[in-house]
């Protein structure tokens, strides 16, 4: 079941190309304004330098302590550029969330004004949903914390720094675990809110906890198999990358080429996982 | 009047060397001028992190004055309360590391200070009854609390003692003192005591330097380290039967009290320190290299990085002893600082540092080395060459910091000595210049300890700024000079107090030129220094049009007129077989001195046929213009191609294309882009930055 729903949802990610794009276009454009920026403050810096040429190669350090200090005014705009994206992603993402959702869920093929249509229609309530769930989500950070408590109950204030190292490993093991249970959560509120067009988002964010819960060794298989790929693809892209390390300019774009490439398969794994999801939600019969 | 000694005198300083040498002598003959000897015996009482002392300190007066009164730091009372001189410049916070404000107060106390006049064996006088011995001068009354510096009436850190007769030029006093202590906890500064911990650094009274200007005893400042004459040192310590002890010196004996405790006999010769520390968790390794014995004493969680730590201290015991001299001592030993007691980690004491790491360190992240590497470099420029870090921190921190680089860059370079990890790699060196960039211009680096503008100024001033400075002296002089510069500079002055002139006296003789030049700017302003190219053009020579075109090409630049003045420089190549037909091109290049600092610096400039020329500027002018009338165009324009002027604040400006080269803006923009994605869509891999945190 689960190996089916991972199967179907890994080839509709690869499949469905406009809505990849899509997921694609979104980071790609929120990221771009900060790009710019720092693009800008960095060119004006280098001028006609060679170490404007250099840096096509390996990162200078030297230049990066210089750049930190003499350009510092160039670089202050970029932590808020940088929230700024953040929010325009977070929202472009629900905004998407919409069309997707209710794609996939009547099982229709991609059609762009359908698409849009629902994802305005969606829009607000996801961004309800979403914001009504932070609770949820700060509640399973906190898992973590049980680490700590336990930690000093068993060991004491101070303990050997090897029982503190593992300790945070694994506060960082449980912070991640609820990350993911989040994730998976999310999700399925979602598909409760396209499925029953819930105008209540509190119903769907129960529903979706519910879900979770109760199909918990399935939702949290395919979620796995996901990450597990997106961990591969990762690797893969390490591995690649540090073969185009060259101050050439053939180089160059093939390594620009293979980072949008891992960000394109990154959108694809993304539409992937929900239409995985939608496939699990139609083995348990719950469509 | 010269002061001719008495009989007695002598026979008096005779019997006092003898005194000092019931244990077996480490080194045959005195290596310094014993001048401040201490014999102590203290007590640990690790429930309270109290000392109880006895002190019996031979001091001998070798200036050629009387003198009537005595100079004496108590340093610990830096940590008395929060009104010290320490206190109030630091805020309570020191590297980092706060002091504990509800019981983490340190102090010591004399409860009696007498003056033996007729010594015996200095055992005897540990053990007299002071009240009741005959020939016995009680000076506690006449003992006073002083601020040379500041004034402050809270600062109780500097004691005088007037005596009731002055000591003659040659004569020498014993005193006994008697000191009660109490560490900070956890340490703060260097010192104190943490569970079953103990680090003692600066605990007890010691006397300060009488020099041709009177006494040298500042107040304990948050921005300053130390100063002190050379002795011999017989130091019994008392700690639980189970604690493993590690100290200055050799540890002679050790013997079970009554009390069921343990009395540690260390001694130690030609040390201007003493320092120690005891904890019954120690887990002890042993190597030796080269006539060095080492011993680590670990903390049970690190006993993973004890191999680390061993190869460190053996690379730098190596790499000291290979380049810059002998390491008279026989042993080192190697401190690993108690979790939650950082605070007395990164410190060095004479033939005793601290290092300092954490559980996890990844191997790329070579603090643990650097930090070894340097404080082990402090018993050179400290131990050996005992400058006053009061007065002229560069001497000792600074120079340390700039061989530190230089051995860091020979075991882990070329690249990523300090850091090489996760492909990212910093040279230590990078990191001092990175530091140096930042404040440069804030105070010159040869200033009393507690007079810069901050604490980073002090910080930067004296660690990172003269390792950049050394180094690119050693550029100017070249590897092998500078290696003689530092030779001659320890052969000469070990086991004295050298001073800055010191050192540039013997730079200015071992390398063969007056280098004042470089060290008034360097060490005594603050003068920075930036090159920069400014200016760069290349363009096609026009049709001649009008008079006689050959005539002018042909000519000299000068008789062109185009000569501007002695600052500019032109050069042109004509070829031989050049004709009307030749497309020719003017090209222009200036290059500016954008700081004060004058120093003289290579220029290359590439030619599109391939052509490189190299010049030499000695950097007096604020600028220089080159003008080339040549068949080839004037690609680019470089000063200090080779980066051999560390001291210049900005490289980037340094160089000059006629084309702009996009690629390396490029690779980074969309380095920078792909990075913003990626966060973005995977904000999570954030915690992941965690795991390194656990290594601080
Ligand atoms: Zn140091």
């Amino acid at each position: 079941m689960v190996g089916k729903s991972f199967r179907i949802g890994l080839k509709t990610g690869l499949g469905q190309r406009k809505l990849v794009l899509l997921y694609y276009l979104a980071s790609l454009l929120a990221a771009l304004p900060v790009t710019l920026a720092f693009s800008q403050a960095m060119g004006s810096f280098l001028g006609r330098s060679l170490i404007a040429r250099d840096l096509g190669g390996h990162f200078n350090m030297d230049f990066f302590f210089e750049y930190l200090f003499f350009g510092k005014n160039g670089l202050a705009t970029l932590p808020f550029l940088w929230l700024l994206a953040a929010l325009v992603y977070l929202l472009g993402l629900l905004l998407l969330s919409g069309g997707l959702f209710a794609q996939f869920y009547q099982d229709r093929p991609y059609q762009a004004q359908r698409f849009w249509a629902d994802a305005f229609h969606h829009w607000g309530r996801m961004v309800r949903l979403g914001l009504l769930s932070v609770p949820v989500l700060l509640l399973l950070l906190a898992i973590q914390f049980l680490e700590v408590g336990l930690q000093r109950l068993i060991f004491g204030k101070q303990p050997y720094e090897y029982i503190a190292y593992w300790g945070r490993v694994v506060q960082m093991v449980l912070a991640y675990a609820g990350i993911w249970i989040f994730s998976l959560i999310f999700d399925f509120a979602r598909w409760d809110l396209v499925a029953n067009q819930q105008n209540k988002t509190r119903y769907s964010l129960m529903a979706g906890i519910r879900f979770v819960f109760s199909q918990f060794s399935a939702a949290g298989s395919l979620y796995a198999l996901f990450l597990l790929t997106s961990g591969l693809l990762t690797l893969v892209y390490i591995l690649i990358s540090g073969l185009l390390g060259a101050n050439a300019v053939p180089a160059i774009f093939l390594l620009i080429l293979i980072q949008q490439i891992y960000m394109w398969l990154r959108a694809g794994l993304r539409v992937g996982l929900l239409a995985g999801e939608r496939e699990l939600l139609r083995q348990l019969g719950s469509n | 009047m010269k002061h001719i000694p008495s009989i007695w005198s002598l026979l008096f300083m005779l019997w006092l060397f003898s005194m000092g040498f019931s244990a077996q002598p480490i080194f045959p003959k005195p290596l310094s001028p014993r001048i401040a000897n201490y014999t102590i015996d203290v007590r640990y009482l690790p429930e309270l992190k109290m000392l109880n002392g006895k002190e019996v300190l031979i001091w001998h007066n070798t200036s050629k004055e009387a003198i009537g009164e005595l100079q004496f730091h108590l340093y610990l009372n830096a940590f008395r309360n929060n009104r010290t001189t320490f206190m109030k410049e630091s805020g309570g916070v020191h590297r980092g590391f706060k002091i504990d404000e509800k019981k983490g107060w340190g102090f010591i106390e004399i409860w009696r200070m007498v003056w033996v006049r007729q010594p015996e064996d200095v055992y005897s006088i540990l053990s007299m009854v002071t009240e009741k011995s005959p020939g016995v001068t009680d000076l506690s009354d006449r003992m006073e609390f002083i601020q040379p510096d500041d004034g402050n009436p809270e600062d109780k850190t500097v004691l005088r003692v007037q005596l009731p007769k002055p000591l003659a030029p040659g004569d020498s006093i014993v005193l006994r003192i008697d000191f009660v202590a109490r560490l900070p906890q956890p340490p703060f500064a260097r010192t104190g005591a943490w569970k079953e911990y103990v680090f003692a650094g600066q605990w007890f009274p010691k006397i300060g330097v009488y020099t041709a200007k009177g006494w040298n005893c500042h107040q304990f400042h948050y921005n300053s380290e130390f100063f002190a004459d050379f002795g011999v040192y017989d130091v019994f310590i008392t700690v639980p039967a189970d604690y493993v002890v590690g100290a200055t010196g050799l540890e002679y004996d050790v013997q079970q009290t009554p009390e069921g405790q343990a009395r540690h006999y260390f001694h130690a010769e030609d040390v201007h320190d003493f320092a120690w520390t005891a904890s019954p968790e120690f887990v002890e390794f042993k190597d030796r290299t080269q006539d060095v014995d080492i011993r680590l004493l670990m903390q049970p969680d690190h006993v993973d990085q004890a191999e680390r730590h061993m190869r460190a201290a053996k690379a730098a015991v190596e790499h000291f002893q290979n380049w810059y001299g002998d390491y008279p001592f026989p042993n080192l030993t190697v401190v690993d600082p108690r979790r939650g007691a950082r605070g007395s980690g990164g410190m060095e004491y004479p033939t005793l540092i601290t290092a300092g790491t954490a559980y996890g360190m990844p191997q790329g992240l070579r603090f643990v080395e650097a930090v070894i590497i340097h404080e082990f470099g402090h018993q050179f420029w400290y131990h050996l060459l005992a400058s006053n870090e009061f007065e002229e921190s560069w001497l000792d921190e600074g120079i340390n910091s700039y061989t530190e680089a230089q051995i860091m860059h020979d075991l882990y370079g070329p690249e990523g000595d300090m850091i090489d990890f996760l492909g990212l790699k910093i040279n230590d060196i990078q990191f001092q210049r990175s530091r140096y960039i930042s404040f440069a211009d804030l105070d010159p680096v040869v200033r009393p300890a507690w007079l810069y503008y901050s604490g980073t100024s002090y910080g930067v001033n004296s660690y990172s700024r003269p390792a950049v400075l050394l180094t690119t002296l050693q550029n100017y002089l070249g590897w092998n000079t500078m290696l003689k510069v530092m030779q001659t500079y320890v052969s000469r002055y070990r086991f004295t107090h050298p001073t800055s002139q010191d050192f540039i006296k013997v730079a200015s003789e071992v390398s063969g030129q007056d280098l004042s030049w470089f060290f008034d700017q360097a060490l005594f302003s603050t003068r920075t220094l930036d090159y920069s190219a400014s200016y760069l053009i290349s363009k096609k020579v026009k049709k001649p049009q009008g008079y006689d075109f050959t005539l002018f090409v042909k000519q000299t630049l000068k008789e062109a007129g185009l000569d501007t003045g002695r600052i500019a420089t032109y050069k042109q190549i004509v070829p031989e077989d050049w004709s009307e037909d030749t497309t020719l091109y003017y090209s222009e290049a200036r290059i500016r001195r954008k700081g004060q600092f004058r120093f003289p610096v290579d220029v290359q400039l590439v030619f599109s046929n391939g052509d490189t020329l190299r010049d030499h500027w000695d950097g007096q002018d604020p600028w220089k213009k080159y003008v080339f009338i040549r068949p080839d165009r004037l690609l680019e324009v470089q000063v200090d191609p080779e980066q051999k002027i560390l001291l210049d604040r900005n490289w980037t400006n340094n160089s000059l294309t006629l084309r702009p080269y996009p690629r390396g803006i490029l690779k980074q923009t969309f380095r920078f882009l792909f990075a913003t994605q990626f966060l973005l869509d995977q904000p999570e891999w954030l915690g992941l930055t965690r795991l390194l945190l656990f290594s601080f």
